[in-house]
């Protein structure tokens, strides 16, 4: 099959690829970008772990063509805390932190999907109710935490948020 | 004992949480193969014959384990 170009920014970088039209958004940030914090857990679109920000909107970047992202601004897990400077870290994002300090993660593959969601729904709803928490991340499956931890770390990284 | 009744965050829960986690599905090695595995389309059925050189002659496959 014929590569084509692709321009898209991926984590503030522009990017020019040279993939084939029937390549996924996900196989292009995992095999051409090395960006592997999106997972294919499914392939189906079903699981979420494949969830990346287009544009800051959730999407599957499973059943997204790369080449339906020409043009637009994708945010992956590995672009969300601060640059690191001079060997340090960068700062993490507050739901990352959230995450971190409420034992949201085990396993730890659900992870880069849930935080990228619960982060669009904070830019756009700054306090969501438990109830707006669990229905933003439905689409989002778990198999290790129950759950629990992981809204109670939305809505802590909620009030992160409104302090800042 | 200075740890119990302390509320500390995972080891890697920093990696996980950024994305630098590596799963296995993550890894890249030079040289590295890619495996797929066949199973059969048809359920309780007994093998009696496995033909394996067709698998064998395309391109690229380094070898056909059964």
């Amino acid at each position: 099959m014929k590569k084509v170009v692709v321009e898209l920014k991926v984590n503030g970088t522009a990017h020019q690829l040279l993939v084939e039209p029937r390549a996924t958004l996900l196989e292009c940030l995992r095999a051409e970008l090395g960006l592997t914090g999106a997972k294919e857990g499914c392939g189906l679109g079903a699981c979420g772990t494949c969830t990346v920000l287009l544009d800051g909107r959730p999407v599957r970047s499973c059943l997204t063509l790369a080449v339906e992202a020409e043009g637009h601004d994708v945010l992956t897990i590995e672009g969300l805390a601060e640059t690191g400077t001079a060997g340090q870290p960068g700062a993490l994002h507050p739901v990352q932190e959230a995450f971190v300090e409420n034992h949201a993660i085990q396993r730890g593959f659900c992870t880069p999907g849930m935080i990228l969601t619960a982060k669009a729904l904070l830019d756009e709803d700054a306090q969501p109710s438990e109830a707006d928490v669990r229905h933003a991340l439905s689409g989002q499956a778990c198999r290790c935490t129950g759950y629990t931890k992981i809204v109670e770390s939305v809505l802590a990284a909620a009030g992160k948020m409104e302090a800042k | 004992m200075s740890i119990l009744g302390k509320s500390i965050p995972r080891r890697d829960a920093r990696l996980k949480a950024t994305g630098e986690a590596r799963y296995t599905a993550d890894l890249s090695l030079p040289f590295m193969l890619h495996a797929a595995v066949l199973r059969s389309p048809y359920p309780h059925a007994r093998i009696r014959r496995l033909d394996t050189s067709k698998a064998e002659a395309l391109p690229g496959v380094r070898a056909v384990v059964t």
